[in-house]
Formats: C-alpha cells, structure tokens, sequence
C-alpha cells in the first residue's frame, strides 16, 4: 500500500509545504515562510523546531540590517524523507483512484 | 473527514503555496536600469555618428549586465527565497546573449555585412532574446521582445526617427513589463 514510505512528521501540511518548498529552492527564510504559509510567528516555529529536530532542516541564524534572520535549507536527510514519503502518498492516491 | 480527501486538501495546500512561491519576475531596478540604458542608447544613431554608439553599447552593455546581476543576487536576497538555479538560468540566458551579440559584431567588423545591415541584425537578436525569456523564464518579457521586433520594421522601412521610437518603446514596455509582474503579486497576495 506504500506505507511504509510515509512520514509521521510530514503528515501535517504545514511541515509538508515547508519541506516541499525547501527542495525546490536553496534556502528560505523565516519571514517568506511565514508569507507563503500564512502561519503565525509561534506555529510556525513549532513547525519548524520539530523538523529541525529530526534533521530534516538545517538553520542558518545571522545578523541582517541588525534583525535577527533565520535561513532554513533542506538536509539530505531530509530530503531522503521528503522523497519516500511523496512516493508512498503517489502510490496510496493511485490505490484510492483505483478503487 | 476520510483519509482520502483529508490527503487531496492537503495536497491542494501544498500546491497553493508552492506555485506563488515559484511566480517569477522581473524586479523593478533591473526593468529601470536596462530602460534607461535602451532610452540613452537607441536613440543615439539618430544624433550621432556610428562609432559613438558602438563605443556606448560596449561599454554601457556589459556594465549594465554585471549591475543587474548584482541587483537580481541582492533582490533574490531581500525576498528571502535564494534560488541558485533561477539564477544560473538567467545568467546564462542574458549572458549567451551578450556573447552572441558580440560574435554578430564582428560581421561588420570583418567586412562581411556593413554597419547599416549589422544594426537592424542586432535588433532582430534582441527581440529574439526577449522573445526566448518570455518563453522559458517570464511569459512578461514576451513584450519587450515585441517591441524591439516592431523597431527592426520601422527600421528595416526606414522610418525616420526609427532608433527613437524603439528606444522610448522599449524603455516603456520594459518598465511596464516590471509594473504588471508586480502588480499581479500583490494581487496575488491579497
């Protein structure tokens, strides 16, 4: 059934979009995460802090015109994950289409 | 709610964040800096002598092709969404431009065209660049390409004041180009 490819975390769509987002580009930051998510600033970095947590997201934290800014990229493992679990959805919704 | 449809809502989330994220664009100080150079530079074969607007393109083209590099890095920056391959795409786009259009120049150099047939030649590469960018990196620059194929007519029928009219066409949709691709964001965004 695919399964097997799914990812626990990936289950919610917020840290899906943050990590299907992170592979098409190099690094995103938190502000146009918050944008393009609509999220406020403490979902957010709840969402965030989780997928940091289980490396799937490397954190880049710098200094920008005196405001602390947070760069978020895609680690391999991370990405690994993304892959899997985007197989094992693509194999249950062609099970359900079959159906 | 199933688990079928909770996937497709989530899906459709997903897609619904993705795709304004992926919206490309031209950025307003890059439309502003090629307009002026097209603005000062078309019209001068109309004013002065054919050795000034060559010196002029070769050095106003290139430095305005490092500036707009540096101005995309900077404004792709401040979005804050880096996209290494966006921008690899557009360096070498404009930049196989530039290089085609200097290896054209050396058929009026070497004698093989003259100067006269090289600059509506010149024109039609340029309309073609733009016409490929609105193809492959932002349907917007479409217009541009328009505008510049609409100058190599009026040039190619020898309107008066052709290198004018195209500068201050090209100048114009270039901005506009920039204005609309903006204006359809914040729309978006909304």
């Amino acid at each position: 059934m695919g399964l097997e490819g799914l990812d626990k975390l990936l289950d919610h769509r917020v840290r899906l979009a943050i990590c299907v987002l992170l592979s098409r580009y190099d690094k995103i930051n938190f502000s146009r995460l918050k944008a393009l998510l609509s999220e406020t600033d403490g979902s957010l970095g709840a969402h965030l802090a989780k997928l940091e947590s289980a490396e799937y997201l490397a954190v880049k934290r710098k200094f920008e015109e005196r405001k602390p800014t947070s760069w978020y990229a895609l680690t391999k493992r991370g990405r690994a994950v993304l892959k899997s679990h985007a197989n094992g959805l693509e194999q249950l919704l062609r099970q359900v289409n079959k159906k | 709610m199933s688990q079928e449809s909770k996937w497709a809502k989530d899906l459709n989330f997903v897609r619904g964040v993705v795709d304004p994220a992926s919206q490309p664009h031209l950025p307003r100080s890059v439309a502003l800096v090629w307009a002026i150079v097209v603005l000062i530079g078309f019209p001068l074969p109309d004013f002065v002598a054919g050795d000034m607007v060559l010196r002029y393109w070769l050095i106003a083209g290139p430095i305005a092709f490092l500036l707009c590099a540096f101005l995309g890095a900077r404004m792709m920056h401040k979005s804050g969404q880096q996209d290494r391959r966006a921008a690899k795409h557009q360096f070498a786009h404009w930049g196989a431009f530039l290089a085609i259009s200097a290896l054209a120049l050396l058929l009026p150099q070497a004698g093989v065209i003259d100067w006269q047939a090289a600059a509506p030649l010149l024109l039609l590469l340029i309309s073609f660049a733009y016409l490929l960018a609105g193809i492959h990196l932002d349907s917007h620059l479409a217009w541009p390409g328009v505008a510049f194929a609409v100058g190599y007519c009026l040039l190619i029928y020898r309107v008066s004041f052709a290198w004018t009219i195209v500068g201050v066409l090209a100048a114009l949709a270039l901005v506009l180009t920039s204005e609309i691709g903006r204006l359809k964001r914040v729309a978006q965004a909304a």
